[in-house]
């Protein structure tokens, strides 16, 4: 592969990698991290891949999956029977109180939902995967990618309007990042 | 289908308008179309949805995030691996284990009726005391040769620090401090290689062979790692 070629891998696929990569990290450094490594994998192994139309999800495939193996043992994981239960319509919250929130605070409430609800939901805001490749890049049934994603509307709504009504706080991470005091 | 089914799968369709020739969403559309409490709500849900999916694409990406990729990937990847600095160290680490090991079981092969204090003394060279062995070396042997540890699941409880720090063996490799820690395990033996992490390699472990040893090399989110012995490479991949 090219420079060229990769770099214009690059500018296409990195923003949305980052974005999923913190969605799952919740620590920009470590979604650095992994959305480098990401590319590495490519670097060393994409070529293998034939079709190159598929190289997106190849992408987000392999994210996700640097992102279990990195993951440290004894992190708790989620079971979806300890998820909490909720009722098929999600907590109210306007499209006017989103609009009106700081994009950090609505990526706070998305790293608030459960690990298993919060992978499926950023591919799905980000766009950028059909609920198909979805359903490939996680490695689950299609039936359990609609799942996921009702229920982590579900309780990305509830964290939304809780936030609402809390102010519109930017969380502290961030606000170390932009204050630096000498 | 029923309202409750439609919002179902209407809840997985972009609000991009992405999926509109998507099959799977063409009967819960249409019911949409003559229902309007589900119109409204399919609105409604499509609105939140997009109003959310702005503010997700907007959030801050580091300013120095694509040069570190492109920088980063220069240095550290490349398509013919086995020209990696990561690939050298544990061909040089295969090598330094199977020069020491082959040293040591020639001389026990030419002294069949060594008695059994002699091959306690060999044991020990192989395996013993290489330097002072300080708290840090003696806590970390513990855990590797723990039968149920896994040294590659990435809790490797490793402070490369402390180990140089209290007299663990150290060698230099290709320019890097490697501290050096032997273990055994089923009565084999092994040694692990630590180092700075080094970008670019593989979290998920690499088999290497040269001259009837073995070594694999991962890396986690702090170090970089090798283990090198003449076990076989199931008796290795075992202890991944």
């Amino acid at each position: 592969m090219t420079n060229e070629t990769f770099t214009q891998l690059v500018d296409a696929h990195y923003t949305a990698l980052y974005r999923f990569a913190l969605s799952l990290t919740r620590s920009e450094p470590d979604a650095c991290d992994l959305t480098q490594q990401t590319f590495y994998v490519w670097a060393t192994k994409g070529q293998a891949l034939r079709d190159l139309a598929k190289v997106k999800s190849w992408l987000f495939t392999t994210l996700y999956r640097e992102f279990l193996r990195g993951r440290r043992r004894g992190e708790r994981v989620t079971s979806l029977d300890a998820a909490t239960a909720q009722g098929d319509e999600p907590a109210a919250v306007e499209v006017d109180t989103v609009s009106a929130m700081d994009a950090s605070v609505v990526m706070a409430a998305l790293q608030e939902v459960d690990e298993v609800f919060r992978a499926p939901l950023t591919l799905f805001y980000l766009q950028d995967l059909s609920y198909q490749e979805i359903a490939e890049s996680l490695d689950v049934p299609i039936g359990t990618v609609m799942s996921r994603l009702s229920r982590g509307k579900s309780q990305l709504r509830s964290r939304l309007a809780a936030k609402s009504s809390t102010g519109n706080v930017i969380p502290f991470s961030e606000f170390k990042t932009k204050e630096r005091h000498g | 289908m029923d309202n409750d089914e439609a919002k179902f799968i209407l809840r997985a369709y972009r609000p991009s308008g992405a999926d509109a020739a998507d099959p799977k969403f063409a009967e819960a559309l249409a019911q949409a179309k003559h229902d309007p409490s589900l119109a409204h709500w399919l609105e409604k849900e499509q609105a939140l949805d997009r109003a959310v999916a702005g503010k997700l694409q907007a959030v801050a990406v580091p300013s120095d995030l694509r040069e570190s990729i492109l920088v980063g990937a220069k240095v550290s990847a490349s398509p013919s691996w086995w020209r990696s600095a990561s690939f050298k160290m544990a061909l040089a680490a295969c090598f330094i284990v199977a020069i020491g090991l082959a040293f040591n079981y020639s001389l026990a092969r030419r002294r069949a009726a060594i008695n059994q204090v002699a091959q306690v003394a060999i044991e020990d060279v192989l395996h013993g005391h290489h330097g002072n062995r300080g708290e840090a070396v003696a806590q970390l042997e513990n855990v590797l040769e723990n039968a149920s540890f896994h040294l590659s699941n990435g809790a490797m409880p490793v402070n490369l620090t402390a180990l140089e720090s209290n007299g663990c063996r150290t060698l230099q490799v290709s320019g890097s401090n490697v501290a050096e820690i032997c273990f055994a395990r089923s009565g084999r033996y092994y040694h692990l290689y630590v180092m700075d992490r080094m970008g670019g390699m593989s979290t998920k472990p690499r088999i290497f062979e040269h001259d009837g040893a073995r070594a694999a090399a991962w890396t986690d989110e702090h170090n970089s790692y090798v283990v090198a012995t003449t076990a076989s490479a199931a008796e290795l991949k075992n202890i991944l």
